[in-house]
C-alpha cells in the first residue's frame, strides 16, 4: 500500500538523522545514571523504582517536540520540500504521514524508557513478581505510560503545527519547550479565572487524575480528554490548511 | 499532434506585484524546449507553477490533458524535474535518496530501475556514499537521476548544467537530446546560458520581465536578423568605392558587410567584374547570444521608454 511506503520514507529520514541516534543514546545514558544515583543513596523496591523513574518521560516529550518541530521545517530549510511535493501524493497525506511518524518515534522512545528502567531497576534492586497484593503491576505501569503517550501526542502536535506554520524548527522547538515547562505554572496562576481550565497545559498531564493531584478544581479526565481532542483538531486544521495553501518558493 | 504541456495565459501575482504576465505556449513529445531569459525574468516562477509548487494566479496549465490545479496527482504523475538546485537528504546516501523518490510513486517501479538511472548519469562509483560528501556536479547528476526515475513524459530542468564541468555539460546535453528523441519525452529546460541552449534545444522561448516575448525554432532564431559577411579583398580603397552605400565595417581581417544570403552571388560577381583580388569571403554566423542580447536590449529599451512616459 502506498501509505506504508510513505511511512517507510519518513521513518528512514528520521531515524537516520544523527540527532535521532543521539537522542536515543541520551535516553539510555540518563536511565543508567539515574539508576546508579538512586542505588547509591536509596534502596527501592523494583516496581517503586520503575514507577519513579518513569518521570523521565518528560525527556521523551522533549525529544518528540524536537522531532515534531523539525520534520516539516527541515524540509523547507534544506530545500528538499521541492522534490517532495512534486510527486503524485496529496499534500495532506504527506503531512499526516509525517505527524504519524513523529508519534511513532515518541512511542518507541517511551517503550525504550520503560524497557530500560525495568532492566536497570532489576539489575540494581532485583526483580519483583508481576502481581503484588493481587495487582498487576505491569498493567498499572502500562496505564501510566498510555497517559504519558497522550501528553506526548498533544505537545508533538503543538510543535508540529508551529513548525508547519512558521517553517522554522528553532522557533517551533524553542516555543514548545518553553510552553511545556511554563504552561502548567501559567494555568495555576490563572486558576481563579473560569477559562483557565480550557488551557491546553491544565489538561495535558493526565496522570494528575491517576495520582489524584488534580491541578485545577473541577477537572475530570473526561473533560480533559475532550479539551485535548479539541486542541488536536484545531492543530490538525491549522497545519493542514497552511500546508495545503503554501506557495513553495525556497 | 499530441501536446504534452499546454500553458494557457498563465499569470502569477505575489502580493500586488505581477511576476508572470500571461504566458501561453505548448510543448510536444520529443521536443526540447528552451526557456531563455536573464536573471529575474520569471523562469523559476513559471517552473514552480508547472509542477504545482506554487499556485497559478490566473490561467491554466495542462500536462497530458490534466490540469495541474484541479487534477494535481494525475498531472504531476508524468512530470520529473529539478527546480533550481537539486537539494537532497544529505544524511542519506545517493542510493537511499533515489529509493525515497521511488517510494513516493503509487506504483512500484520495475526492479533495477534505480540502478539503471544511476548508471545513466554515471554515478555508480559514488552512489552508496552520503550526499553530503558529493560535489555540486554530482548532486546535479543525482538530481537528474531522480527526475528520470519514473520515465516522465515531461522533464523540467531549471538550469541543469549549473555546476557541471564542460565534459559534464556536454554529456548531459547529449543525453537530454537523446532521451527526448528515444522516449518521445518533452523537455522544458531553462537557462541563461545562451550558447548552451543553442546546442540543446529544438525551440526556444525568450522570457523577459515575465513576458514570453518570442518563441521560435532554434534555427530561425539563430539566423534571424541581418546576415553579415566577412569579405577580405584588395585593394581596400577600391573595395570601399564598390561597396558604396552598403553598411560595412572595416576590420583587420577585411570588411564586415551587411548582406542577406541571396544577395551574395550578385555581390561577388560585381566585385570580381571590377578586378578585385578576393582572398576570402565568409558568412558570419550570428550566435544565439547575439540575437538574444539584441532582442532583450530592444525590449528593455522599449520597456524603459514606456516606463519613462
Ligand atoms: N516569493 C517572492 N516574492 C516576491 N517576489 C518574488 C518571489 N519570488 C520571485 N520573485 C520575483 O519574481 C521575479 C522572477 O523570479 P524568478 O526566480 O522566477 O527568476 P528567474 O528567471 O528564475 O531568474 P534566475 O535566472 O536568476 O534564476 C524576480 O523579479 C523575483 O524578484
Ligand atoms: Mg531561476
Amino acid at each position: 500500500m502506498h501509505t506504508l511506503r510513505l511511512l517507510q520514507n519518513e521513518w528512514i529520514k528520521l531515524v537516520k538523522k544523527p540527532s535521532t541516534i543521539v537522542m536515543g543514546s541520551i535516553l539510555v545514558v540518563l536511565v543508567a545514571t539515574l539508576t546508579v544515583f538512586v542505588a547509591t543513596f536509596d534502596d527501592l523496591a523494583f516496581w517503586e523504582f520503575v514507577n519513579q523513574a518513569s518521570s523521565l518521560y518528560a525527556i521523551v516529550i522533549l525529544f518528540s517536540i524536537i522531532a515534531g518541530g523539525s520534520t516539516v521545517a527541515s524540509e523547507f530549510s534544506n530545500g528538499t520540500i521541492k522534490l517532495l511535493l512534486i510527486r503524485p501524493v496529496k499534500r495532506v497525506k504527506i503531512l499526516a504521514v509525517k505527524f504519524f511518524v513523529v508519534v511513532l518515534f515518541g512511542s518507541l522512545l517511551l517503550l525504550i524508557l520503560a524497557g530500560a528502567t525495568m532492566l536497570a531497576g532489576g539489575l540494581a534492586f532485583g526483580f519483583e513478581p508481576l502481581f503484588i497484593n493481587g495487582e498487576n503491576q505491569l498493567a498499572d505501569l502500562g496505564e501510566t505510560y498510555v497517559l504519558y503517550a497522550v501528553e506526548l501526542v498533544v505537545y508533538a502536535a503543538m510543535a508540529f503545527t508551529i513548525s508547519t506554520v512558521f517553517r522554522s524548527n528553532s522557533l517551533a522547538i524553542g516555543l514548545s519547550i518553553f510552553l511545556m515547562f511554563v504552561g502548567p505554572q501559567l494555568s495555576l496562576f490563572a486558576s481563579r479565572y473560569e477559562w483557565a481550565k480550557y488551557l491546553l497545559f491544565a489538561n495535558a498531564n493526565l496522570t494528575q487524575f491517576k495520582e489524584g493531584r488534580v491541578m485545577l478544581d473541577g477537572l475530570t479526565i473526561e473533560f480533559s480528554l475532550a479539551v485535548l481532542a479539541a486542541y488536536l483538531i484545531l492543530f490538525a486544521i491549522v497545519s493542514w490548511q497552511v500546508f495545503q495553501r503554501r506557495d513553495v518558493a525556497v | 499532434m499530441k501536446t504534452v504541456v499546454e500553458i494557457k495565459n498563465v499569470k502569477k501575482r505575489i502580493g500586488k506585484k505581477e511576476i508572470i504576465h500571461g504566458i501561453s505556449t505548448k510543448l510536444y513529445p520529443g521536443e526540447v524546449f528552451g526557456f531563455l531569459g536573464p536573471n529575474g525574468a520569471g523562469k523559476t516562477t513559471m517552473i514552480r507553477m508547472m509542477v504545482g509548487l506554487t499556485k497559478v494566479s490566473e490561467g491554466q496549465i495542462f500536462i497530458n490533458g490534466h490540469s495541474i490545479t484541479t487534477d494535481f496527482e494525475k498531472a504531476v504523475r508524468h512530470v520529473g524535474g529539478i527546480i533550481e538546485n537539486p537539494e537532497m537528504y544529505k544524511h542519506l546516501t545517493g542510493y537511499e535518496n533515489l529509493r525515497q523518490y521511488e517510494r513516493l510513486f503509487p506504483d512500484p517501479l520495475p526492479a533495477g530501475r534505480v540502478d539503471e538511472v544511476v548508471k545513466l548519469v554515471g554515478l555508480e562509483k559514488r552512489i552508496h556514499e552520503k550526499v553530503k560528501s558529493y560535489s555540486l556536479g554530482m548532486r546535479q547528476r543525482l538530481g537528474i537521476a531522480q527526475a528520470l526515475l519514473h520515465k516522465p513524459s515531461l522533464l523540467i530542468l531549471d538550469e541543469p548544467t549549473n555546476g557541471l564541468d564542460p565534459s559534464g555539460i556536454r554529456e548531459i546535453r547529449q543525453y537530454i537530446r537523446r532521451i527526448a528523441k528515444e522516449e518521445q519525452m518533452a523537455v522544458f529546460v531553462s537557462s541563461h546560458l545562451l550558447s548552451e541552449m543553442q546546442l540543446m534545444c529544438d525551440r526556444i522561448g525568450i522570457i523577459q520581465n515575465g513576458h514570453l516575448i518570442r518563441v521560435e525554432k532554434t534555427e530561425a532564431l539563430v539566423h534571424s536578423g541581418n546576415q553579415e559577411v566577412l569579405i577580405n579583398a584588395a585593394p581596400s580603397s577600391k573595395v570601399k568605392d564598390l561597396l558604396g552605400d552598403r553598411s560595412y565595417q572595416q576590420t583587420e581581417d577585411g570588411f564586415i558587410v551587411q548582406a542577406e544570403k541571396d544577395e551574395l552571388p550578385e555581390l561577388i560577381r560585381y566585385l570580381l567584374k571590377h578586378d578585385i583580388d578576393l582572398f576570402e569571403i565568409t558568412p558570419i554566423k550570428k550566435t544565439l547570444e547575439d540575437s538574444f542580447l539584441q532582442m532583450t536590449e530592444e525590449d528593455s529599451y522599449a520597456y524603459a521608454q514606456t516606463a519613462a512616459k
